[in-house]
């Protein structure tokens, strides 16, 4: 049987995962990529060197991906649309005994709050199914978390401190542009900052913590403490840390716009009346913004994105930094799409290759950082992402808050 | 005694329908007209003795002669939105009745800026023997007046003008405009035309600054901007060089104001959303809040004037001629803010004006064509006192 590969989801990461998997032949048999817009599908299907198929799908429910995994037969779903449609592809995967992969946690669209509770839910129903879900496998979730697990194995005795730092130093030369998805962007970096030390989670305003990070390649940059996702899965899997922190850089300009917005209400969520229909203003904010598959095209400049672990190691206290830095222009030139999507495909590709490969074979819902990172690290430079561990690095924890109002949860 | 048809049921018309009530020596009735009646009713509650409210389509010449008819007016004033004038006009002409307005005619999907097309109706209203009153809120407006007048007693001759406008008022909001949003944005962000040494000069909006002092308020920093009373003052103001117009923004508002234009949201071309056309502007407008619902946590003081320079008796002259308004004040009086009430006053004066027979010559006008002595008595009785300061 081939392994066959089920793709969901026609952005730009959508664009990249389906370039990497028809550029490995050897690992991936016949790809089928599927979205609400069969049109999308179609654009990309156009930039391959190979033929794909492509098919039209609502995402968000379960019994239309159960039809189209029934008559297209893949192994594996990779699925990079939104976060909202998480659950219904779990529940389709369950049904047909396919393997499921994703790069987001899954979220709700009326609530803007994600938690990992209902995806880890399925754990027992995968293991008994005989089936693997791979959750977050992109760069942030993705990567991170195998750097996590790999130095624990490798580099260290004992980790006390993890900070993910998440650096992206292109510019597009637009007054304002989200990375992704405008309205998961959005959601992300209005919502407090929040963070795991001690045992316990402590939160913040959003955007009230700083600190100035020297990103290799890139130079000293501001990041942003920022509550991310796989903050979750580390703070459970890696029960003996100290401090779990993850943050993000975004330039003063970037700040103020996003101020004005939700100053204005142009970040809510809930409908306003626009000539006697509903709109949402976050929705017609991203219709007004330019897309970001458009702008991708004028991204210079790179993207770093690492993991800055302090802890000891043969009884000296140790401090590292890895990373895996990337280049918006030659990302487009290889596959049409910036940094951020490049970075966030890649490693879904990868994630596929460990199951479809046999190396992450074990059934159940699994966070990266519970399997095995030896393969998966060996994998990720061929499929374009060379990663790097430096020594030695400056202290993280000189941060500053612009604002005294962080607290215990 | 006479009968008025206000048009327009926001913070202006509002204000107009206290003024017109504080004067029912004069107006015998007094009605208020808008798209939606809900406005004018709770407009109405606010007011003591009778006040009729009406539905109209003030887009529709016919449907505002009916009401004319309907309600026997004897003079018009029309405070709703700028897109209205030219059909609201025509329906003052074709029932042979006074008209006022309080701002330039505009199109809503392109800036005009251009008065042809409300001074195209002169001559028919000199046939109907009635007279239009063309922008007298403040400014443009009153400060039209203040120009006419210092020509009239103070200059032999003018050389500059320099229209200032500050509101150093605060509301609790982090960014509201001072009237409907949609044409306040626009004014703002057009290209600015300004009269030079003596010609019409265009420059990009927000970018030619200057600090004057605001008295009762102190220094503040201004921006060029376009404004209709730089139009006409230039052309009725003889021999004037310089004609600028400039209103003062806080560094808060600015801000907004840039990140708002650099993402398209000022901008007054449909996008796609949906399957439907959004206009930007307008749907921020959705999202701001409702000038006239800020008018009691407004505080502080405006301060609108004319900075005229020229020749009196063979020597230089300088003066400032302006009003100082405090919010609080005219909520107390009326239930508005003070940039509703200085642009509202000044219409019912007009209106009185030209129903008393003081400015009676058939014809359309601005302000500044006008005998500036009647107004200038009694503008400080219809609340907005002025003063001179010699510099």
């Amino acid at each position: 049987m081939s392994n066959r590969v089920l793709i969901i989801g026609a952005g730009g990461v959508g664009r990249v995962v389906t370039h990497k998997c028809t550029q490995a032949p050897g690992t991936f048999g016949a790809v089928c990529l599927a979205s609400r817009s069969r049109e999308k599908c179609e654009t990309i299907a156009q930039s391959l060197n190979v033929p794909i198929r492509t098919a039209q799908v609502n995402a968000e429910s379960a019994p239309e991906v159960v039809r189209l995994i029934r008559d297209f037969e893949p192994v594996l779903v990779v699925h990079v649309a939104l976060p909202y449609q998480n659950l219904a592809i779990m529940e389709a995967c369950l049904e047909t005994g396919v393997h499921y992969l994703d790069t987001a946690n899954y979220e709700s669209r009326e609530l803007a709050h994600f938690e990992y509770r209902q995806q880890w839910d399925y754990h027992e129903r995968y293991r008994r199914r005989g089936i693997t879900a791979l959750l977050g496998s992109g760069f942030d979730p993705g990567v991170t978390n195998v750097f996590c697990a790999w130095a624990r194995k490798e580099l260290f005795d004992r980790i006390d401190q993890i900070d993910i730092l998440d650096c992206n130093d292109g510019d597009h030369g637009l007054p304002f542009a989200t990375n992704f998805n405008v309205e998961i962007n959005l959601r992300e970096i209005t919502a407090p900052g929040r963070w795991w030390e001690q045992g316990q989670w402590h939160t913040c305003d959003p955007l009230s913590r700083e600190l100035t990070f020297e990103f290799p390649g890139i130079g000293p940059r501001k990041a942003y403490l920022t509550y991310h996702e796989e903050l979750e899965s580390l703070s459970r899997h890696f029960p003996e840390v100290q401090r779990l922190r993850f943050w993000m850089t975004f330039s003063d300009s970037y700040r103020n716009a996003l101020d004005v917005l939700q100053n204005v209400g142009l970040t809510r969520i809930d409908p306003v009346d626009y000539e006697g229909r509903p709109v949402v203003p976050v929705q017609f904010l991203k219709s007004l913004l330019p897309d970001p598959v458009a702008v991708s095209e004028r991204y210079q400049g790179k993207t770093s994105i690492g993991c800055l672990i302090a802890g000891e190691a043969k009884g000296r206290q140790k401090r590292v930094f890895i990373h895996a830095p990337c280049d918006h222009q030659a990302s487009f030139r290889e596959v049409g799409m910036n940094a951020v999507a490049y970075t966030a495909g890649v490693p879904a590709a990868t994630g596929a290759k460990m199951i479809l490969d046999g190396k992450w074979s074990s059934p159940g819902v699994f966070n990266l950082e519970e399997l095995d990172p030896e393969p998966f690290l060996a994998a990720l430079p061929e499929f374009g992402l060379p990663w790097k561990v430096q020594e030695t690095v400056s202290d993280a924890s000189a941060e500053r808050t612009s604002q005294p109002a962080a607290g215990k949860e | 005694m006479a009968n008025v048809l206000i048009i327009g049921a926001g913070g202006v018309g509002h204000v107009v329908a206290h003024k017109c009530a504080q004067h029912r020596d004069l107006f015998h009735t007094i009605c208020l007209a808008s798209r939606t009646i809900e406005k004018c009713r709770a407009i109405a509650k606010g007011i003591g003795g009778p006040l009729q409210i009406e539905a109209v389509d003030a887009d529709r010449s016919d449907a505002v002669s009916a009401l004319i008819r309907r309600c026997d007016a004897d003079v018009l004033i029309n405070v709703a939105t700028p897109y209205q004038n030219l059909a609201v006009m025509e329906a003052c002409v074709q029932t042979g009745i006074h008209y006022v307005d309080t701002s330039l005619d505009d199109e809503r999907d392109w800036v005009k800026y251009d008065y042809s097309d409300q001074w195209a109706f002169h001559p028919r209203f000199q046939k109907a023997g009635t007279t239009g009153v063309l922008s007298i809120g403040f400014d443009p407006g009153v400060v039209n007046v203040y120009c006419a007048w210092a020509q009239k007693h103070l200059f032999d001759q003018i050389d500059t003008i320099d229209m200032i406008d500050c509101n150093a008022g605060n509301t609790n909001r982090k960014f509201a405009t001072n009237f409907d949003p949609e044409t306040n944005l626009r004014e703002i962000l057009a290209d600015v035309i300004a009269y030079e040494d003596g010609a019409f000069r265009t420059s990009p909006a927000l970018e030619t600054r200057r600090t004057f002092h605001f008295p009762g308020i102190g220094a503040r920093e201004t921006y060029l901007m376009t404004h209709e009373e730089v139009l006409t003052v230039a052309r009725f103001i003889p021999g004037v060089r310089n004609v600028r117009f400039w209103m003062a923004f806080n560094d808060e508002y600015l801000r907004h104001l840039r990140v708002l234009r650099d993402i398209g949201l000022t901008s007054i071309e449909p996008v796609l959303h949906e399957g439907h056309p959004v206009v930007p502007i307008k749907f921020l407008k959705c999202l701001l809040p409702n000038p006239a619902d800020l008018a009691s946590e407004s505080q502080g003081i405006t301060c609108i004037g004319c900075l005229i320079e020229g020749r009196k008796d063979d020597r230089p002259r300088k003066v400032f001629v302006y009003n100082n308004c405090r919010h609080e004040d005219c909520f107390r009086e009326v239930g508005s803010q003070a940039i509703s009430y200085t642009t509202g006053a000044p219409a019912v004066l007009a209106a009185r004006l030209v129903l008393s027979g003081a400015w009676s010559e058939p014809g359309v006008y601005n302000p500044e064509q006008l005998d500036p002595d009647p107004f200038m008595e009694e503008i400080g009785n219809m609340g907005l006192p002025w003063k001179v300061n010699e510099l």
